[in-house]
């Protein structure tokens, strides 16, 4: 193989890995916080792409400046409305892991149904919002997976500031390390999982917008990265936002390994031998800790 | 050995109850099985039939599965794959190497369970949530794998098609005998359930799986293996889903990826939500009504999966233990509502 | 301060507490004694807001606070420290100890508070930044005492502080309460021995089967 190629291959990955990793991100932070799976996940991601379609090619013609705060905020808000409305009900239950994951799974398919009836099956284009290529180590590489990287790279470092350095922030790892522990120093649990729901939903819509331009917007798109959102989750330790964003990847690399050496349709035979090899040497995946 | 009384205080005296009232339940549950085998005779209808007959397969899967996921308290949800090994495998062994559909059906549960056990494997070393993702991962991972082998015969996208129809003591099960299909369906049916609610949850196999979903701890001090226990609990489900599977094929002579897309998914998990996880008769009443339910919004087109997808949401929210929680609500009032967190 | 009075509470479906009634005063050091499994930690978890209380009425500094949510109290000054410490495993000492201040009332007195636990603690103030997840067990006690004083308390409640501990360290962890009072801090704490904390504390109620079977002041005597 020779050095462009290895080039190609491996940027490829990082481009997918980055994508994954803020998708990955939320289903983690909100499992870390709330221990809630959300099964939503995808249904939300490709309802983030539809509704940023909707704000810029399809409907309003606004510039992706101007649709993007709108995006953050209408995603945001729908987040905390989940977690108020469908959630938060369900805690009270003794079988609430099992009822939120019914629910949440409900609603994916609720999403998914509407994007199909609002928008139609066929696939919605989107512009890419950099045109363009650029060299790099005697590689052609497109403009537009250039700057997802960085855009990505740059969320997930904006994040892990957040989580380290501010107020809230450590009240939102205090909630991850000891929910009681929280409370008792005056922490408002219910607000905190309501801001991370709100958070991982504008983290997926977010990933759903950056990955539209290269894979359309379709009412059933969002089930494949959010599977593979799944895998990196596990994978890096359920509630570990860092054993996430080190198993994304990871995974990513593998991912264009298996695409560049034996076509794409084996991607995710490999991956979930890849999650069970793991699983199997360290149940908890890699940074993980057995919730109590 | 293992005591109900040995669970959380609400679960053992709602199990005391029903041992009580077990008697009475199985003499009900016959009075309604010879009671749809009268209609079957006097319902003169292909459509209505091949309803029922839909009702019938589908109360097999959702028992099936609220064996693992309410009783076992498993999350597993990978039951559509046992489902679709029986279905696959009973419908190519006798489509492509011509063994006789009997033969097939039983070699399809075999399969699932040999399946039900690969999947279980893995399962013991994860725990809780670590078992959703994991099963649900392979869900969705089934659909790209059966268009992968598509050269062993698996019919790619098009699907399996041609599975030759049953015979057995000298009568063909075609495709439009709904009758013979009635029948059929309806016995295996009482048997899953006969099995499932009356041989195994009663045995002590299936106090086990209870003492196990209550807490795992303490069953596991008083000797319980979950080892064994779970994996039991993964093959036996997955064999009766795995023949309902099979059964299916033969029915509808085509077995194509769709029986591993989102509609059929969220099919059986309407039964569950509706009817009611962990609660005889909560799942095989799911599955009537929302098998039928289904049927009735087919005009509604893509508003049909919408609708069943708030379903799920709705019951949830309003209706925590589904419409077998109804009767327990209006029917013995005086237990005290479980307020508690876990 | 606190008065509770004649409250029932369930665990579940357990009724653990029956008519349960104590008050505490003002810079008082009051101790509720009782085998393991006979409701104190319940009791205390009740006042504090983290269990749901279904009969009676509860009172802290003249205002009924039955139902209000544990933020809430802490905001009021009525802070608990939990027999399972609480901590947060993957954070360092300093960061457990400012998340204590969280809440405005904390943050107000945030510098103050901090010097008064290093020197009531300085074996905190030492291991800084360290995890507490790596603490021993007794600092571990110290910590999470530590970080409830951040909050600024007015009344504080510490559920079974002795448990795991050394008995030499339970002598030095009794010792520390005793000074928290006298430096007029009021105090509730649950124990289950009732020879240990004798000498030491103002007033002890004795909790049977989750009923209160007496009450009594003791005799203060010079401990040290």
């Amino acid at each position: 193989m020779a050095m462009h190629q290895y080039v190609e291959v491996i940027f490829g990955g990082i481009a997918q890995a980055a994508v994954y990793c803020i998708m990955a991100f939320g289903l983690s932070l909100v499992y870390g916080t709330a221990r809630i799976l959300n099964f939503a996940h995808g249904a939300l991601y490709t309802t983030g792409a539809y509704i940023a379609w909707v704000l810029t090619a399809g409907y309003l013609g606004l510039p992706l400046l101007a649709a993007v705060p709108i995006l953050i905020a209408v995603l945001f808000c729908s987040g905390v409305a989940l977690e108020r409305v469908i959630i938060r009900p369900l805690r009270r239950r003794p079988d609430w892991k099992m009822s939120t994951m019914m629910a949440t799974l409900g609603l994916a398919f609720v999403l998914d149904n509407a994007n199909l009836i609002l928008f139609g099956p066929v696939a919605k284009p989107m512009p890419a919002f950099i045109e363009g290529t650029v060299v790099l180590f005697g590689t052609v590489i497109s403009s537009y997976r250039l700057a997802v990287v960085a855009i990505a790279l740059a969320i997930v470092v904006a994040l892990e500031l957040f989580l380290q350095s501010t107020r809230f922030g450590q009240a939102v790892r205090a909630v991850a390390q000891d929910m009681q522990g929280a409370s008792q120093v005056g922490i408002d649990v219910n607000r905190v999982f309501a801001f991370t729901f709100g958070l991982s939903v504008v983290l997926t819509g977010i990933a759903g917008l950056l990955l539209a331009p290269i894979y359309l917007v379709s009412p059933l798109g969002g089930w494949e990265p959010f599977l593979k959102a799944f895998v990196i989750v596990v994978f890096g330790g359920l509630g570990s936002t860092r054993g996430a964003v080190i198993a994304a990847f990871i995974l990513g690399l593998i991912e264009a390994f298996v695409v560049f050496q034996i076509g794409a349709s084996w991607t995710m035979p490999v991956w979930l031998l890849t999650l069970l090899v793991v699983l199997m040497i360290r149940p908890q995946g890699l940074l993980g800790v057995w919730a109590n | 050995m293992v005591d109900d009384s040995t669970g959380r205080p609400g679960r053992a005296q709602a199990d005391g109850a029903s041992n009580r009232a077990s008697s009475t339940t199985q003499i009900l549950f016959f009075a309604v099985v010879a009671g749809l085998a009268l209609a079957g005779v006097l319902i003169d209808d292909t459509y209505l039939r091949h309803v029922l007959i839909l009702c019938f397969l589908w109360v097999i899967v959702a028992a099936a599965w609220d064996l693992a996921l309410g009783y076992a308290g498993i999350f597993n949800y990978a039951q559509l794959v046992f489902f679709a090994a029986g279905a696959y495998g009973s419908g190519m062994l006798a489509a492509k190497l011509g063994v006789p559909p009997v033969i097939a059906i039983a070699a399809g549960g075999v399969l699932a369970g040999v399946v039900g056990l690969l999947v279980g494997l893995p399962c013991l070393r994860l725990r809780g949530e670590y078992v959703a993702l994991f099963t649900f991962a392979i869900h969705l991972a089934m659909p790209p794998i059966i268009l992968q082998t598509k050269q062993w015969g698996t019919g790619g996208n098009t699907g399996l098609l041609g599975i030759p129809p049953i015979e057995l003591l000298g009568i063909t099960f075609g495709p439009l005998d709904k009758l013979a299909w009635y029948y059929l369906t309806l016995a295996a049916a009482t048997a899953a359930i006969y099995v499932i609610y009356f041989v195994v949850l009663r045995s002590r196999t299936g106090r086990a799986f209870v003492a196990l979903r209550d807490s795992e701890a303490f069953a596991k001090s008083l000797g319980v293996s979950d080892f064994r226990y779970k994996l039991l609990a993964f093959t036996i489900s997955a064999v009766i889903t795995g023949i309902a599977g099979a059964l299916y094929a033969h029915y509808t002579s085509v077995v194509t990826p769709k029986i591993l897309g989102n509609e059929f998914f969220l099919l059986v998990m309407v039964m569950l939500a509706i009817g009611g996880i962990g609660r005889f008769p909560g799942a095989v009443l799911g599955a009537f009504i929302v098998t039928i339910a289904n049927e009735l919004l087919r005009s509604a087109g893509n508003y049909r999966l919408l609708l069943l997808g708030l379903a799920v949401v709705v019951t949830v929210l309003l209706l925590p233990n589904g419409i077998v929680s109804l009767q327990e609500r209006f029917g013995r009032r005086g237990r005290r509502p479980q307020g508690a967190k876990p | 301060m606190l008065s509770v009075r004649d409250i029932d509470v369930f665990y579940g479906d357990f009724h653990v507490l029956h008519g349960v009634s104590l008050e505490v005063g003002k810079g008082e050091l009051v101790a509720v004694v009782g085998a393991n499994g006979h409701g104190k930690s319940t009791l205390l978890k009740a006042v504090c807001g983290l269990q749901p209380i279904a009969r009676g009425e509860v009172s802290y500094a003249g205002e009924s606070i039955k139902g209000r949510s544990v933020p809430d109290l802490v905001a009021r000054g009525l802070v608990y420290v939990a027999e399972d410490r609480r901590l947060f495993p993957d954070m360092t000492v300093r960061e457990n100890l400012l998340l204590g201040a969280f809440l405005e009332r904390g943050r107000r007195q945030q510098v103050d508070s901090l010097d008064r636990v290093f020197t009531l603690y300085p074996r905190l103030a030492e291991r800084q930044r360290q995890l507490a997840r790596t603490l021993s067990g007794g600092e571990a006690q110290m910590l999470a005492l530590a970080r409830g004083l951040m909050s600024a308390p007015d009344l504080i409640a510490i559920d079974e502080p002795s448990l795991g501990l050394a008995p030499n360290l339970v002598d030095s962890m009794l010792q520390t309460v005793r000074q928290l009072k006298l430096g007029g801090l009021t105090v509730l704490l649950v124990e289950q021995s009732l020879a240990l904390i004798e000498g030491v504390v103002d007033r002890i109620y004795l909790l049977e089967e989750g009923v209160i079977s007496t009450s009594r002041s003791t005799a203060r005597q010079a401990t040290g």
